[in-house]
């Protein structure tokens, strides 16, 4: 089992601790160096943490539990007009992002107003290439629960719908929480009752992912997507060339490789593991709406009928 | 008393909406400097109709600045076709120049002394008169479009169907997805009588 973790300290030394990682058998997900700070998100087996923790402390860095990571979340607003942007949307992904997930921010065409919201194919499709969605709505309570509700349909992937009057945790129809407190303000989060609630929104966020890796280990994949990665690092040049903070993202059913589908997807395919199995032989290479990437969906052990 | 607080938000069946709301109007007329601009303001929500109705008092605006609040004008010397503009103020010479230069033509306005400008003109004995009543800086205009643009930040992004009232002393402003109906239209006359009435009453 591998723990997610995250490591805040100084970029001096810090390779020792990305050596020790993968020398205990994990992976690191992510590294943002930003001038003399460095930022790492990886899992590291369970077992070996209290080693992690020893070099962290030697290294004078933190290290938190980033419950989120290995998620992809997209963060869906009405429109990305000054009315809902940069405050309370941007606050809330980022605090997601703080607790280790890859946030994407969807603002749909034509999604506001009551009786006259909508979503088109194009933007449920790409809403539902992620793991998890959250809405941010508004102020009134029967905008909520009467009206919104149709910017749900079709989406395969759990929900949760943030606003700000008291509703029941599951007071709104086909979502599958409901989180208060975080309406449409033109402020900036920072008092204690706002950061309770978004506190409180990525609690309610990190149940759903937990229950739904608890789906997923029913029926184990194939392989692990942090492996896929490596080997994919290891086996496709390209990928270095990527400017994207994060050239492979992973999603919790698989990954998404941010190349050109129809030149690399064949290339992807063919990558190798040391027991002789081909990607495309427990994977589904498929297209994104993103940009043209390139997702992967891995299979489970049912379909395969192995686990490498 | 409950009459005499700046901004009042009313939402029958969305108390929580409506304390939320208050705190997004009064965000918005900060970020926009409009504080001390609008007086008084008072909004009623209906989000099952759906209507947003805004009415908002105003301050008296700021008086527009005159040429001959900044400097003064006298013909020039014996036998010259001048009008001379002595300025007091460094301030506004940017918009004054701007100002000549498109009346004259820049050939005629003569700039070579910090705080002195010669605007050479057959008529100067009229254009001195004409010169210092001119217009330099419109206050009340900037502050119009920002009150404006306060207006659109504040309603719902949804309600796209508008209609407003914009004067010196107030702005009425009554938004919805539909099209407007009589009634929202009188409701916000009345909310904005009402305030009217009380703030005579007060003076």
């Amino acid at each position: 089992m591998l723990e997610p973790m995250m490591y805040e300290g100084g970029v001096y030394k810090h390779n020792l601790l990305v050596e020790l990682v993968e020398d205990l058998g994990g992976y690191i997900l992510q590294k943002n160096i930003m001038q003399t700070e460095v930022i790492m998100i990886m899992l590291v087996p369970m077992k070996d943490t209290s080693l992690v923790e020893d070099m962290t402390r030697k290294l004078l860095g933190e290290l938190t539990r980033a419950p989120l990571s290995g998620a992809e979340i997209a963060v869906v607003a009405p429109t990305l007009a000054y009315h809902h942007l940069p405050h309370l949307d941007c606050d809330i992904a980022e605090f997601l992002r703080r607790k280790g997930a890859k946030t994407n921010m969807v603002g749909l065409s034509r999604g506001v107003g009551s009786r006259i919201c909508q979503i088109n194919a194009y933007e449920r499709d790409l809403i539902n290439e992620h793991d998890l969605a959250v809405y941010i709505f508004g102020n009134f309570k029967h905008c909520i629960t009467e009206s919104k509700p149709k910017l749900f349909e079709g989406i395969e992937i759990p929900i949760v719908v943030t606003g700000a009057p008291e509703i029941a945790s599951d007071g709104v129809q086909n979502a599958d929480v409901y989180v208060g407190n975080l309406g449409r303000v033109a402020h900036r989060m920072r008092k204690g009752d706002e950061m309770h609630a978004m506190d409180m929104m990525v609690a309610e966020v990190g149940k759903i992912l937990d229950k739904l890796r608890e789906d997923i280990g029913k029926d184990q994949q194939s392989v692990m997507p942090p492996r896929v990665k490596k080997e994919i690092e290891d086996q496709v040049p390209e990928i270095k060339q990527v400017l994207s903070p994060l050239p492979i993202t992973l999603r919790l059913k698989g990954l998404k490789v941010k190349l050109d589908y129809d030149e690399f997807h064949a290339k992807i395919g063919e990558v190798s593991f040391v027991e002789g199995i081909k990607l495309k032989d427990i994977a589904d290479i498929r297209r994104s709406n993103m940009k043209n990437f390139i997702l992967v969906d891995i299979k489970p052990k049912s379909e395969t009928g192995y686990v490498i | 008393m409950e009459e005499d607080e700046k901004i009042i938000v009313e939402s029958p069946g969305e108390e929580v909406g409506a304390i939320i709301y208050k705190k997004v109007i009064s965000d918005v007329l900060s970020d926009l400097s409009l504080g001390r601009v609008i007086e008084k303001v008072r909004v009623y929500v209906d989000v099952t109709e759906p209507v947003f109705i805004f009415v908002g008092l105003r301050h008296p605006g700021l008086a527009s600045v005159h040429i001959k609040d900044f400097a003064d004008l006298e013909i020039g010397d014996y036998g010259k076709q001048q009008v001379l503009i002595k300025l007091n103020k460094e301030a506004y010479i940017p918009q004054l120049l701007e100002k000549l230069w498109e009346r004259y033509g820049r050939g005629n306005i003569i700039h070579e002394e910090r705080t002195l400008v010669a605007v050479e003109t057959p008529d100067y004995m009229d254009e001195v008169d004409i010169l210092s009543e001119m217009v330099i800086d419109e206050k009340a205009g900037e502050i119009d479009d920002r009150i404006v643009d306060s207006m659109l930040r504040i309603i719902p992004e949804g309600f796209r169907v508008r209609y407003h009232q914009m004067t010196k002393e107030y702005i009425l402003f009554v938004a919805s997805e539909d099209a407007i109906k009589q009634e929202w239209k009188d409701r916000g006359q009345a909310i904005l009588d009402k305030l009217l009435d009380r703030v005579s009453s007060n003076a």
